[in-house]
């Protein structure tokens, strides 16, 4: 028997699924996803970048530099807080629904608690026991907020407000999601080096920012040029020690097309697919391993 | 259907023989494994300059060719291009015509085809070191390579194509299978990614999803096919055993291809969640062939390994069929979402992606190489001796690379997870990298062996032809080649 014709036609069939399942459906889920409402700010997000961020775009992958650096932070699981905001009438009901999540305080710490609202009643708590309280306060006709908390390592880095998701890179050319973290993550690099002098020095030498760092020095997208009758604004200012005596570091386009990129990554925008954290902490050179404190967005139950 | 082609050999037609077939791929196999060896040379140094980067970030830094992201794109695009998949095309075209038991249709345009692909891997390296990368791992190629590579494939598609039409033979060997999803599914995933990532390009992840969709295609369907291809062939050839069972065979193959169709997305990436969900399932499921595939192998060698001992290519092939059910493996465990949080964006990928494409694609190719080249050459090996050492060195470097990576990798992703400053964790992965230098050179080492035996054996042919000396030519052209 010639097998030929079947096997073809096995191979023909897997190979239209595969395309079928992981390209066409994906293009027809996320392939024409257009800017939504922010929930915030009221205007569209994202916003188009500026024009030289986006050329800033183009130098980042030129250099390859999502070899060493990722623009996506990840999400591990999520924690509730419930916060009482006011009681409503059933005062005694509310008190034991509260008892209840609390075993630990007691008939009269409870009742001093919900003296002065509003007050957490739920903190850290898992989907299950968050569903049954917020149930049984709703039943109740209590009012209260629920918030839910992010977790994760690399929000922990402070590396996100958020996870990312995929309207963040809605108008990237070139989506660069990276691979490996040789170098920290950059997804929200503009919130937290918000400094572009901070960006050029580092590109240019990257050990006189980040002491030990293995980046290599971009040298080639700066200028050194005798300093003139007037030197020019744009001038790095160098520490003296590798500071070149008589000439001035002046960065090229490409640098200052790569630092406004580098600023405009920030990826904060609230968004209803993910929960925040407070605006990362801006990294301070002498503690580079700040760990924001939990807390988040409210968003009503 | 489950007979070896030790036995379906036997009762070929007469008017075409072994040497009939091998002299026919001659010119084609001879450009595509001659300069899939050089491109071995240009990756495994370019390898090794990016990984003394991390020691000495100076080094190369004033020149905008040779900074990092340009010279790790260059090795790996020319490991993957200009030798994996060129190589891998070569042994498939070879298959296909000794399995089919007919001559290459068209062999000149088979070598046409390769110089197309070799001239495509050059701009597209000269396009890396000149920036213009696609900005995807393993898809660096520029928009301008593509089209040459693709035209490349083509030709040499269809001369792989044709052949297997003119088949003499009515049954298939299993590794027909396989030669005949792999003539087709390259060219259509690549035209996909070069379409939606180059022509058409997809709006934001999208482009993302197709680029892995592509990569894992790429490695685990083509590369698997025709590695597999291979192993189902030189095993039960060199060591005259039929292969064990054509149903584990049939398990592996569709299996392979089903589940291998479906993944690639990691844990968190922004897509929609049932990606990376499905991913994780099917990389899962791939265990189920992954282990068909190596129990048919001990099956069908059970009772005598002893031909492990007397052929180079069955060592080279038995440790690429380890390598790859070990890859398939770690797959599965990296991606359950919670080892992904912990390993994803760590050297532990890397050392992932080199099992795959150095201890298993590599290995089974340079075992396929070192058994066909002397064969459709007509010429033996000209240093013997220094195939066995090559494998060694292969051996030696695919250790040294993955597993100093692979617990480099844990160690950074378990204190990237902690609260342990950036620099103190890259700092922690310093000794490793250390180590995976030594790696590097032992695979460099194991390179230029290949190469320079490649050299020698294409000067031992050509010398007679230009000599115009028709008694030297004869002789060397009836030595019997053996491996």
């Amino acid at each position: 028997m010639n097998q030929g014709p079947l096997v073809f036609l096995g191979v023909f069939v897997t190979l239209v699924t595969s395309w079928f399942g992981m390209i066409f459906v994906p293009q027809i889920q996320v392939g024409e996803l257009k800017p939504v409402p922010a929930e915030v700010s009221g205007g569209l997000y994202p916003a188009a970048k500026p024009g030289v961020a986006q050329q800033g775009a183009e130098v980042y992958r030129q250099q390859g530099c999502y070899y060493c650096h990722s623009q996506q932070v990840r999400q591990s699981g999520v924690q509730f807080d419930v916060i009482l905001m006011e009681m409503g009438e059933k005062t005694n009901e509310v008190a034991k629904i509260v008892l209840q999540a609390n075993p630990r305080f007691g008939d009269k710490a409870v009742k001093q608690l919900l003296k002065q609202l509003p007050k957490p009643v739920l903190s850290g708590a898992n989907f299950e026991e968050t569903k049954k309280t917020v149930d049984k306060l709703k039943d109740a006709g209590a009012k209260f907020e629920m918030q839910v908390i992010a977790l994760g390592a690399d929000l922990n880095r402070g590396w996100g407000a958020r996870r990312t998701v995929a309207n963040d890179y809605l108008f990237e050319r070139t989506v660069m999601l990276g691979e490996q973290r040789i170098g920290p993550d950059l997804t929200a690099i503009g919130l937290r080096r918000p400094d572009a002098a901070w960006h050029l020095n580092h590109l240019y030498a990257p050990t006189t920012e980040v002491e030990g760092s293995k980046m290599p020095s971009y040298t080639y997208l700066f200028e050194k040029r005798p300093i003139g009758r007037t030197p020019s604004p744009d001038a790095l200012k160098l520490p003296a020690a590798i500071a070149p005596a008589g000439y001035e570091v002046v960065p090229k386009p490409e640098a200052k097309a790569l630092v406004a990129y580098l600023l405009s990554l920030k990826s904060n925008a609230a968004v209803f697919e993910a929960p925040m954290k407070p605006e990362p902490k801006k990294e301070d050179p002498a503690a580079a391993t700040n760990v924001v404190n939990a807390a988040s967005a409210v968003t009503k139950p | 259907m489950s007979s070896a082609p030790t036995n379906t050999e036997a009762t070929a037609a007469p008017e075409v023989t072994p040497q009939q077939i091998d002299a026919s791929c001659r010119i084609p196999l001879l450009v595509i494994f001659g300069s899939s060896a050089a491109w071995l040379i240009v990756s495994a140094i370019l390898s090794f300059i990016a990984s003394l980067k991390f020691h000495s970030a100076a080094l190369l830094a004033d020149c905008p060719f040779f900074t990092y992201g340009h010279v790790q794109a260059g090795a790996f695009n020319t490991l993957l291009y200009g030798f994996i998949a060129q190589a891998a095309i070569g042994v498939m075209l070879w298959l296909i015509a000794r399995l089919g038991k007919t001559t290459l249709v068209q062999g000149g345009f088979a070598a046409v085809g390769a110089i197309f692909w070799n001239l495509g891997v050059t701009l597209g390296l000269i396009g890396i070191f000149l920036g213009d990368g696609s900005g995807y791992e393993w898809f660096e190629f520029p928009k301008y390579a593509a089209p040459v590579l693709l035209a490349g494939y083509l030709l040499m598609g269809a001369v792989g194509g044709f052949t297997f039409a003119e088949r003499k033979t009515t049954e298939l060997y299993p590794s027909q299978w396989f030669l005949l999803a792999a003539l087709f599914w390259f060219p259509w995933i690549y035209a996909t990614a070069v379409a939606l990532i180059h022509w058409y390009p997809a709006v934001g992840v999208m482009q993302s999803i197709v680029h892995q969709w592509y990569a894992h295609n790429l490695v685990t369907v083509w590369l698997g096919s025709i590695g597999i291809a291979a192993v189902f062939y030189f095993v039960p050839k060199i060591s005259a055993k039929p292969l064990a069972s054509s149903n584990y065979a049939l398990l592996t193959f569709w299996f392979l291809l089903i589940f291998g169709g479906m993944g690639g997305m990691h844990h968190g990436m922004p897509v929609p969640a049932w990606l990376p969900a499905l991913s994780t399932v099917m990389a899962f499921m791939l265990i189920g062939p992954a282990l068909a595939f190596v129990l048919n192998l001990h099956w069908t060698l059970e009772d005598d390994y002893s031909a492990f001992n007397s052929s180079v290519t069955m060592k080279f092939v038995l440790a690429g069929a380890v390598a790859f059910f070990a890859g398939i493996v770690i797959q599965a465990f990296g991606a359950i979402p919670q080892v992904s949080d912990i390993l994803h964006f760590t050297f532990f990928t890397v050392a992932v992606d080199k099992l795959m494409l150095l201890g298993f694609a590599s290995l089974v190719l340079l075992g396929g190489i070192y058994y066909i080249l002397p064969r459709v050459a007509g010429v033996e090996w000209p240093f013997a001796s220094a195939l066995k050492f090559h494998f060694l060195l292969g051996i030696t470097g695919v250790l040294l690379l993955v597993l100093p990576l692979a617990l480099g990798g844990a160690q950074q992703g378990a204190l990237l997870a902690s609260d342990t400053g950036f620099m103190d964790v890259s700092s922690a992965s310093m000794k490793f990298l250390y180590i995976s230098i030594l790696g590097d050179l032992a695979w460099l080492a194991g390179s230029l062996l290949l190469l320079g035996n490649v050299k020698m054996l294409v000067y031992h042919l050509v010398k007679p032809l230009v000599l115009g000396c028709v008694t030297d030519s004869k002789k060397s052209k009836t030595r019997e080649a053996t491996v």
